[in-house]
């Protein structure tokens, strides 16, 4: 299976998100990014947060390291709710309400992250290894010789093939997949409990996204490392996440496993979703039609009333428009937010 | 990603890290508009007056001021209460009374009148140094970019001569071997900052003329004239309008202080920097004589500066779409 | 990198060649001074002889030009007909040197207030501190030199009588020059400088050493001030050549013996080997520190430097 759940992990997830909302106010109104979304993460599991472009996900990863904005909360930005992270020494951090001392105690060492673009997300002007050797050199304490030694091991695990000439070497002589796989590095250098993936493959060419994805896997075979992976892109749930969290317009619509939202998938975005993937058909074979959900997402300046998704939904109904569907859980670890849900079990 | 050296804002960090997004709908079942647009509110098409009154209240200051300025320049004579080339032996170096608002100078003319007219002669010579010396630069940009070879080789190297070469210093030369004459003045800053326009025009061709529209042009045959004044010259216009805000307050500069200097504008004719310099020697006595020239001067750089930024920025934004 | 210097060094050579030979022959357009003044009556037939004889001015201008280069290359450069008979290069000597006194003050002083002035104005870009130190730059921008020197004369002198106005005796003469010539300086790094710095301060890269737990200090001076003074190198270099320019008024204002003083007056009394070299020396200047301020760039902007 992908990676290991450990058994009982519901009861202390390493990252919980209670109602979490975020908005910003713009100078044309406030843009509700992210609203009451519910997830968790248990010790060592990795849990995909997927959804269409700007249905949240990436503000509500970027909430959970508080980086709204290049030097960390913008100042437009609101947030409600709670993000406790329990790293697994007893300690809870309610990461809402934490200083920006105590977060940059947290950044790097606990909870790490790796962003969408690559080209952009190193600074140019210093040598790969020595970005990466900072975090040891801040967080552990090394000393430079320390922190090189170790950098060069480090790149070596995440596959880079020279990493003394790597060490030296600047961002921009670096392809986008090098550069990723430095990020990596940098990112997993203090073994954090929870790693963040924003995308990092929706901004590499096809072939080295394999060998990225692949490396993800690695990783989550040999550490402990929760993971939390945003992406767009359903068939990367397929291959790592042991569970998914499906978000529409700011809202988680379902959470599950992967097996249990891919197999019966009780959102109708979700039954939506996985209906508009194409899938390989054999020679002879008629190819499956490929249904698109009708309509596009919200404004998020401008939801819809109710349900966020009804305008959309095939079987929305009055009460779809008139109120927000309450969350149900149908069982541990399983959650959707619609009304019909369980009339339309097996609809699709 | 623009590193072009504008002053502009910074992006907004808060609109970063907004979700990329599709803009929303009117109606729940319209059409796909596709595209990525960052997520506004519906906003109506504002009025011109509700655009005006959205500015900055420093650019609309400065506005204010310019049509103020602007007006006085081109109704000087209904705007200057006296004459300003009348001497008037009687009342020299009078300090401000209700006749005369600001005083008047060493030999008796009113100084807001001269200065008025000062403004006037000013700023028409920096505008004339601006006009020509945008249609010289672009002129010969487009010369060199479309035409190419020895004629952009010769025309870089008179640019990169110029670029050597502090403008004031050959305006200097030229004045010691031409006499200080206002006219001479006028010649010389028509040519004044030609290059700065040369050079960024000609870049722009370069990248223009890589453009598919242009190259089907040539293709078909259009002359090369035609290429430059149908294609060409529309595209240059944002650069062009951009290079010349900033070229402006320092050709004012140059004009100023070389009249300052004595080398410029020659007496009775007044322009701003001549009258702070002919003040200089009765800073104690009459210093509104300095002052109130000098005081339209920084006034007048200050705007250029709060509104060169701001059409910047204008423009900016439409080149980062 | 050694190649990409000797070509540019090479171009700036031909420049200067070529600023030296326009100048040359353009001062000549209009004859010599002493024509003037012998039409003008002040000569004698005899006189005008004997000036133009000294001074070189009765050949054919080719054959003076081609004598001028060969002075040049054994470092004379004419004598000043103002003063008379004094060396060119002698008085140009002594005023670069007292220009040297002033510039050696503006240029650290220029880089010192300047950079942290915009620091500031980025970091607390939407304060009122941001906004303050911004508001003081712009002093130097939207007040001309010799605005800003009269003013510092009417204030420190006329009224206070705290400084002197004319001269360069004593160090209390300094200041007044030094202030209005790094005005200018101040304003313009100190812009630059918050622009870099806001447009740094905006990039992903940023956000990754947030992201890596640095503190704010490290992440502003650290990672985002390195890549921000990239662009302020190359205002740098004009500023030398507005330094230049500067002197000439402020030496004139405040009456210090400068290499810019020296021009103008020269300009003014159609000295024209003295105009001459003035200008050549400019260009040489001017041309000198665009290409170090290339070669610094290519150094300190290691993406340039695999270019080069």
């Amino acid at each position: 299976m992908n990676g290991e759940s450990s058994a009982g992990a519901s009861t202390t997830p390493v990252l919980e998100v209670r109602n979490l909302s975020v908005k910003f106010v713009t100078d044309s109104g406030t843009v509700l990014a992210v609203n009451e979304a519910c997830f968790h993460i248990d010790r060592g599991e990795t849990v995909c947060l997927v959804g269409e472009t700007g249905a949240g996900k990436s503000v509500a990863a970027f909430s959970v390291l508080q980086l709204l904005g290049a030097g960390g909360v913008s100042r437009r930005a609101r947030q409600q709710g709670d993000i406790i992270l329990r790293p697994g020494d007893g300690r809870e951090y309610h990461i809402l309400s934490l200083p920006e001392h105590e977060l940059e105690r947290i950044r790097g060492r606990l909870i790490s992250m790796i962003y969408q673009e690559p080209m952009t997300s190193l600074n140019p002007v210093y040598t790969c290894g020595n970005q990466v050797a900072e975090v040891l050199m801040h967080h552990a304490r090394k000393s430079r010789r320390e922190a090189m030694a170790a950098t060069e091991d480090l790149l070596k695990s995440v596959g880079i093939p020279d990493p003394r000439r790597v060490l030296k070497s600047y961002p921009h002589e670096l392809s986008g997949g090098m550069k990723q796989r430095v990020m990596i590095a940098m990112a997993l250098a203090l073994h954090p409990v929870l790693l963040i993936a924003d995308e990092p493959t929706t901004a590499i060419d096809v072939t080295i996204q394999a060998q990225i994805l692949n490396l993800f896997k690695q990783i989550q075979r040999s550490s402990g490392t929760s993971i939390l992976f945003i992406t767009h892109d359903v068939s990367v749930v397929a291959q790592l996440a042991d569970r998914v969290v499906v978000m529409y317009a700011g809202r988680t619509v379902e959470t599950g496993s992967v097996r249990d939202v891919f197999c019966r998938p009780l959102h109708p975005y979700t039954k939506g979703l996985l209906k508009s993937i194409p899938k390989p058909f054999k020679v002879g074979e008629k190819p499956q039609h490929l249904i698109p959900i009708p309509g596009t997402i919200p404004n998020p300046a401008d939801l819809p009333s109710g349900c966020p998704f009804h305008p959309r939904c095939v079987w929305a109904q009055e009460r779809c428009r008139a109120c927000i569907p309450q969350v149900t859980t149908p069982d541990t670890g399983r959650a959707v937010m619609c009304w019909r849900w369980e009339e339309l079990q097996g609809v699709s | 990603m623009a590193s072009q050296q504008t002053e502009g804002e910074s992006r907004d960090q808060g609109e970063r890290a907004t979700p990329d997004n599709g803009h929303g709908a009117d109606l729940p079942f319209a059409a796909d508009q596709g595209g990525m647009a960052p997520a506004r509110a519906r906003v109506a098409k504002k009025s011109f007056a509700a655009k005006v009154a959205d500015l900055r209240p420093s650019v609309k200051l400065c506005l204010g001021v310019v049509i103020v300025l602007t007006f006085a320049t081109m109704f000087a004579e209904w705007v200057a209460p006296h004459d300003p080339y009348q001497p008037n032996l009687m009342q020299r170096n009078r300090p401000p009374s209700a006749h005369h608002l600001l005083g008047t100078d060493q030999v008796g003319r009113d100084i807001l009148s001269r200065t008025i007219y000062a403004l006037r002669t000013s700023v028409g010579i920096a505008l004339i140094g601006v006009f020509c010396g945008t249609f010289i630069g672009t002129t010969l940009g487009i010369a060199a970019g479309l035409l190419g070879g020895w004629t952009d080789r010769i025309i870089s190297g008179v640019i990169d001569f110029f670029y050597a070469v502090p403008t004031i210093l050959i305006m200097l030369v030229g004045i010691s071997v031409l006499g200080t004459k206002t006219w001479v003045l006028i010649l010389l800053i028509s040519f004044a900052r030609w290059y700065s326009t040369a050079r960024l025009v000609r870049g722009q061709v370069f990248s223009l003329r890589e453009l598919p529209s242009v190259e089907a042009a040539i293709g078909l045959g259009s002359t090369r004239r035609r290429v430059a004044v149908k294609h060409i010259l529309p595209n240059l216009t944002s650069i062009i309008v951009v290079d010349m805000t900033l070229k402006a307050p320092a050709i004012l500069l140059l004009e100023s202080t070389l009249s300052f200097l004595g080398l410029g504008v020659q007496p009775p004719l007044a322009s701003l920097g001549a009258m702070v310099g002919a003040g200089r020697d009765y800073l104690i006595s009459a210093p509104l004589v300095a002052l109130s020239p000098a005081l339209v001067i920084v006034t007048i750089f200050v705007c250029f500066q709060v509104l060169g930024d701001w059409v910047r920025d204008v423009s900016d934004v439409r080149h980062s779409d | 990198m050694l190649q990409f210097i000797m070509r540019r060094g090479l171009k700036a050579f031909a420049t200067m060649f070529l600023v030296l030979t326009v100048v040359f022959f353009f001062t000549r357009l209009t004859g010599n001074p002493f024509e003037r003044e012998s039409m003008m009556g002040n000569l004698t037939p005899e006189m005008l002889q004997e000036l133009q004889a000294y001074y070189g001015l009765d050949k054919p201008v080719w054959v003076q030009y081609v004598h001028y280069l060969d002075g040049l290359m054994r470092g004379y450069a004419g004598r000043s007909v103002h003063r008379v008979g004094q060396l060119v290069t002698e008085a140009y000597g002594l005023a670069l040197m007292k220009t040297g006194k002033l510039a050696i003050w503006c240029v650290p002083l220029g880089l010192i207030v300047g950079i942290p002035l915009g620091i500031v104005g980025a970091l607390r870009k939407d304060r009122a501190i941001g906004q303050a130190a911004m508001a003081a730059a712009f002093v130097g921008y939207a007040f001309p030199n010799f605005i800003v020197a009269i003013g510092l004369i009417l204030i420190f002198s006329f009224t206070l009588g705290w400084l002197p106005s004319m001269g360069d005796a004593t160090a209390a003469h300094y200041i007044m020059p030094i202030l209005t010539l790094s005005a200018a300086q101040i304003a313009s790094i100190a812009r630059s400088t918050r622009s870099s710095m806001l447009d740094v301060l905006s990039q992903d890269y940023i956000r990754t050493a947030r992201g890596k737990g640095m503190p704010r200090r490290t992440v502003t001076f650290k990672h985002a001030l390195r890549n921000a003074l990239i662009p302020v190198v190359t205002i740098f270099g004009t500023q030398v050549a507005s330094l230049l320019t500067g002197s000439m008024i402020v030496e004139t204002i405040f009456a210090w013996p400068g290499f810019g003083h020296l021009l103008i007056t020269s300009v003014q009394r159609r000295d024209y080997a003295v105009v001459q070299f003035g200008v050549l020396i400019t260009a040489a200047i001017v041309v000198t520190s665009n290409l170090l301020v290339d070669i610094a760039y290519s150094l300190i902007d290691p993406r340039i430097r695999s270019e080069a």
